[in-house]
């Protein structure tokens, strides 16, 4: 062996070590697939899908403002004074609303506190639909983040709808860092 | 190119030379080599060598990926339980209240409030808010504000409370014992009409209002009346050691009509005005013509003035320079007659009486003061105060109960021994305070009281309009405002806001005229924050004002005439001392001084040279055996015989922030002539050998001869409105043009109308969570102030003109912080804004090296907001940055993407003035203008193409958008 070559195998090796290295990293951090268990036994696919609740009955706030929310803890109770009372899942329910102990959702959609998402303008001006981002949630009996929600996702779409860089650069719209980084 | 005819005119002259401080006005190289030296970089000495980098290299990088491969965290989503109907999740409410007498907007988010902001539907103040009211909403979640009743510093429960209140009450009337009543100064027709009713119902109580505010004018007429002053009116005004722009209650407004003055766009006759003082006060700073006097000189001269203007010869002896002013100022108000006045600010009877005797033969009571007369106005009033310590000092009344509303006597009386003395006589000491002060810790019962912001209540503002006060968020502990406690002593359970309706009704509700029902009276005032109050007003015109008197009482005083005087005062942002546990307020540079977390004594340039101290020694201020060790600042525009010290330091009992900040001064005060006075007569000074370093914020750059501000006079720009602008710079680019999108932001400062009040520093501190770094980090350069107003001086430093200039990021469209950033962590956006993406900054601080206008802001530290109550301030909206993050002004993008957001979702275009930054929302001066450029209409273009527009080191051609407006001075 000579010395040239044993000189290329290593450095082939750290190149390749390195590669590795960087695509397994820059996973670190993304939650595609991110179902956790929650308090109570709710299914989109049950409300959504089945009986096909608009999603803007619960997350009524999805049009109007930065963030969807969750619905209030009474606004289960429109119903289920009626449909299912006796159901222990309802119950915690209930009890969560009779005891002001109010239940503690695990959010699936998380967003670094970096970057600034505002549904209100996606839904209303982008008239972007939910599942586009996350997923055929009316299909999903335990919810889950289908989507990377990372930055290249966001840009690919923008990009897509040539809302940013490379395609549009004459808009001031969607390609600047300062549109969620601030 | 440069044109060879232009070559010998003035443009081309350097620039005349601004200085900062008395060490950098002559530009000693050996002094001024220190332009980027020491401070930022010093306290990391754990790199010793080539060895110790590589150590530390080796782990960073080991470490580094370890670090990275943690799990997201979980994060719980917790619902509302019930819906409310005005909380959209993300969505801002807007609730109008008031806070010390400005009319503001409180932005809350999810039902906290988080931004404090003028409102714009006050006829007083326009608009502006002021250092004070921008910062109480910090003062709000302070941790250390009291949490419940105590007695004898256990807690008890507030019904406990109440009764023992009830009981000691009712013991003082049953034994015919006197129940005293200190409140702070009342402008609330509510809680006067409130206290009137509880004085009736235990018939022995003494109400004083204590109030370390000056308000001699108030008792200066036969009857206590309010006053206005009327800027907008007047031609000339000659301010009297008036701070009436910085320390007073009514700045906003008197900010706003000042600024009006100053504008050169409306045709309007000249303003002038001109300030006597013997301490640079921040309305001084801003005056045309000032001149620093001893405090014998301005009385003197105040004499002459009024001997003058009245007719009556008055003969004091004085300087021909003080006779020749007198006789120029005499007649100038003359000329001026029925559009000139005379404010006055210090606190001294007979002077504010020959005041009082100038304006009325200048006919200005009819004219540009209004006068008027407030039945729910409980002016503070020294003597009464007085009188109680006295009579109880010498065991001659039998006060039984005494209650301290919002008060601190214990800190701020001049005379602790007196005091504790004659209120150890007191058998029963209630206190309701805010917070832990060194008058709780001497009662036995302590109440918390509500924030302003918790609370309901109604306020004076001028004698045209009331202000209103409704709670924007629960009480955040077992709070009580103090009105609930008085209506539950009168068995009135329904609390202050039922009261105050009821008031309402009886007094104002008629006056309206255009509400057939009082509901929606009600409402419409609540939801205005403001209503007209014009009609419940008496006019007083003074019958005679008896200024003969006071003129022979104060040449009697005159004869004496000090070496050296001792001018005790209060500063623009802390004030009384009363905030001292805000950070915000601590940290806010002096607008004069530039210093942070301290008081001073403050000295001549001369009294400098004639003594041998300089800044930053320690020396011994001494009179009628009250003494402190305080370090000195050599403050040029001083009165050469005078040394000042701020009041409001020095606090004892305080939170964690305030506590023994700088030096307790108020023993120097003393009580003359119904006025507790502020000059003390020949005190002495020791040199003590000891030095102590000030916590400046302005020696952090130095200048060097650089042309920075522009400024001319008034008379010049009549001729040629670009005078002092001439100056243009050849200039070369190795940039291509920008290219036009669909805006272009860029922002105005109008330096004739900023005054340097400094309340858009705190809006911006509040609107972009921005750190408090400390006294310490402050002395290593280290503060965090995304905007900062320079303050420089020119000319003779025992009287300079004084020149501010706001600064933050100039958002250049070469921006040199760009091209050096090597992570792309800075960079430009399409539409003109200089643009910090946190998460890609690694922290080399290239971009703050290569910043000509030093306006970026590294985090040093990790600021992690972890006290539970104080962090609900926090803007949801913006980023908080983390340690190793360099951070700057981001023109506020989260409020431009808002206005753009509800613009698109309208289906508009954005309206000019639509998006209003934080710092130009809260300006009391309108000093500050935004816009876009690509529209030619706006406010901005115009503004950009104004003659006196300039940019500040414009021959580096960085082509910054943030330009200036020359400063234009009424002056020969």
């Amino acid at each position: 062996m000579t010395m040239k070559f044993k000189v290329l195998l290593v450095l082939l090796i750290i190149t390749a070590g390195a590669a590795l290295l960087i695509t397994e990293a820059r996973k670190v951090g993304f939650r595609e697939g991110y179902a956790p268990i929650q308090p109570i036994k709710f299914s989109h696919k049950i409300h959504a899908g089945d009986n096909k609740m608009q999603c803007l009955y619960c997350h009524f706030a999805a049009d109007k403002g930065r963030h969807a929310g969750i619905p209030p803890t009474s606004l289960c109770m429109n119903c289920h004074t009626k449909v299912l009372p006796n159901s222990p899942e309802i119950a915690k329910v209930k009890e969560a609303v009779s005891s002001a102990k109010n239940i503690k959702w695990v959010r699936v959609h998380n967003l670094p506190d970096f970057a600034y998402f505002n549904h209100s303008q996606h839904v209303n001006v982008g008239k972007v639909s939910c599942q586009t981002c996350h997923g055929q949630v009316q299909t999903m009996a335990v919810l889950k983040q289908e989507k990377p929600m990372n930055m290249g996702w966001c840009i690919q779409c923008h990009r897509d709808n040539k809302l940013a860089p490379p395609e549009d650069h004459k808009r001031a719209a969607g390609g600047d860092c300062a549109r969620c980084h601030y | 190119m440069s044109d060879d005819s232009s070559k010998k005119s003035k443009a081309d002259l350097p620039p005349e030379n601004y200085w900062q401080d008395i060490h950098n006005k002559v530009l000693d190289p050996a002094i001024n080599k220190d332009e980027f030296s020491e401070g930022e970089f010093d306290s990391f000495s754990v790199v010793k060598g080539r060895r110790d980098f590589l150590k530390i290299m080796g782990f960073s990088f080991t470490i580094l990926p370890m670090a990275a491969c943690t799990k997201g965290p979980i994060r719980k989503a917790i619902p509302y339980l019930e819906k409310t109907d005005k909380v959209i999740p993300g969505v801002a409410s807007w609730y109008a209240t008031s806070f010390e007498g400005v009319p503001v907007l409180l932005k809350t988010r999810e039902g906290r409030p988080i931004k404090v902001e003028g409102n714009e539907k006050s006829k007083w103040t326009l608009g502006g808010a002021s250092v004070i009211s921008q910062a109480s909403i910090l003062s709000l979640y302070d941790s250390y504000r009291l949490k419940s009743p105590t007695k004898d510093a256990n807690p008890i429960s507030w019904a406990k409370w109440q009764d023992e209140l009830q009981k000691a009450l009712a013991h003082a009337k049953d034994e015919k014992k006197k129940i005293v009543l200190v409140t702070d100064e009342i402008r609330s027709p509510s809680t006067a009409a409130l206290i009137a009713e509880f004085i009736k119902e235990y018939g022995i109580v003494d109400h004083i209002p204590y109030t370390t505010s000056v308000n001699t004018i108030n008792r200066s007429f036969e009857d206590i009346v309010d006053v206005d002053y009327d800027f907008t009116k007047a031609d000339y005004v000659l301010g009297v050691g008036a701070d009436f722009l910085g320390a007073d209650r009514n700045s906003v407004h008197h900010s706003k009509q000042y600024a009006q003055r100053k504008d050169v766009t409306i045709k309007q006759a000249a303003f002038k005005h001109v300030q006597v003082e013997s301490v640079l006060s921040l309305t001084g700073s801003n005056a045309d013509v000032r001149f620093p006097l001893e405090p014998q000189e301005i009385q003197s001269l105040m004499l002459a003035i009024y001997g003058k203007v009245t007719g009556t010869g008055i003969n004091v002896g004085m300087s021909s320079q003080v006779e020749k002013m007198a006789s120029k100022m005499a007649e100038e108000l003359l000329a001026h007659k029925g559009k000139s006045f005379v404010v006055n600010g210090l606190p001294d009877m007979n002077l504010q009486k020959i005041v009082n005797g100038i304006n009325q033969a200048l006919g200005a009571f009819q004219s540009c003061i209004t006068l008027y007369k407030n039945d729910h106005f409980h002016c503070g009033d020294d003597a009464k105060f007085e009188e109680l310590i006295n009579s109880l000092a010498k065991k001659k009344t039998n006060v039984d109960v005494i209650l301290f509303v919002d008060v601190n006597p214990f800190y701020n009386y001049y005379d602790q021994t007196k005091l504790t003395e004659a209120l150890g006589r007191v058998p029963q000491k209630f206190a309701l305070a805010f917070s832990e002060d060194e008058t709780t810790t001497q009662c036995q019962f302590v109440a918390p009281l509500s924030h302003t912001y918790e609370s309901w209540n109604d306020t004076t503002l001028s004698h045209n309009e009331i202000g209103v006060t409704q709670p924007v968020i629960d009480n955040l502990y077992d709070t009580r405002q103090f009105q609930d406690v008085l209506l539950a002593l009168l068995k009135k359970p329904d609390g202050h806001q039922n009261y105050m309706k009821e008031i309402w009704k009886k007094n104002f509700w008629n006056d309206k005229g255009t509400h057939l029902l009082f509901d929606s009276f009600w409402m419409q005032s609540v939801q205005d924050g403001v209503f007209d109050y014009s009609k419940g007003v008496t006019a007083y015109t003074p019958a005679s004002v008896n200024a003969k008197s006071a003129a022979d009482e104060l040449i009697k005083e005159i004869k004496t005439n000090p070496e050296l005087s001792l001018v005790l005062y209060e500063k623009t942002a802390m004030r009384d001392g009363r905030f001292a546990n805000n950070p915000w307020l601590q940290e806010l540079p002096d607008p004069i001084t530039k210093v942070t977390w301290d008081n001073y004594a403050m000295i001549s340039p001369a009294l400098s040279k004639k003594m041998g101290i300089a800044t930053g020694e320690m020396i011994e201020v001494a009179s009628n055996g009250v003494s402190v060790v305080i370090p000195v600042l050599v403050q040029p525009g001083l009165a050469s015989k005078t040394i000042a010290i701020a009041l409001g330091y020095g606090r004892s009992v305080c939170g964690k922030v305030g506590l023994n900040l700088g030096r307790y001064a108020w023993p120097f005060l003393h009580y003359k002539n119904g006025e507790v006075s502020r000059v003390v007569s020949n005190p002495t000074i020791k040199k003590t050998g000891k030095t102590y370093d000030l916590a400046m914020t302005q020696t952090h750059h130095s200048i060097e001869g650089r042309d920075l501000y522009r400024e001319t006079t008034l008379k010049d720009f009549l001729k040629k409105p670009n005078s002092g602008n001439e100056k243009k710079n050849h200039l070369v680019t190795m940039w291509s043009e920008q290219k036009n999108k669909e805006h272009q932001w860029a922002m105005a400062i109008d330096l004739n109308k900023c005054n340097g009040c400094s309340a858009c520093v705190v809006s911006c501190n509040a609107e972009n969570n921005i750190p408090v770094v400390g006294r310490e980090e402050v002395l290593n350069r280290r503060e965090m102030h995304w905007m900062r107003i320079d303050r420089y001086y020119k000319g003779d430093e025992e009287n300079p003109s004084v020149a501010h200039q706001p600064m933050t990021c100039h958002h250049c469209e070469n921006a040199p912080c760009e091209s050096v950033c090597p992570v792309l962590a800075t960079v430009h956006s399409s539409d003109g804004l200089n643009q910090q993406v946190y998460n890609r900054c690694v922290g080399t601080r290239y971009c703050a090296n290569n910043c000509p206008y030093k306006v970026r802001r590294f985090n040093w530290f990790d600021y992690p907001h972890t006290d539970p109550n104080e962090r609900m301030v926090l803007n949801p909206d913006v980023t908080v940055r983390s340690r190793g993050v360099m951070e700057k002004c981001s023109l506020c993008i989260q409020r431009i993407q808002e206005a753009k957001l509800t613009a698109k979702k309208e289906g508009r275009e954005l309206r000019d003035g639509e998006i209003k930054l934080a710092c130009q929302q809260s300006c009391p001066s309108d000093a500050i203008v935004f816009g876009d450029l690509m529209d030619p209409n706006s406010k901005i273009s115009k503004m950009i193409k104004d003659q006196r527009n300039f940019t500040v080191l414009e021959e580096l051609n960085v082509k910054p958008r943030l330009s200036y407006l020359t400063k234009i001075r009424n002056r020969d």
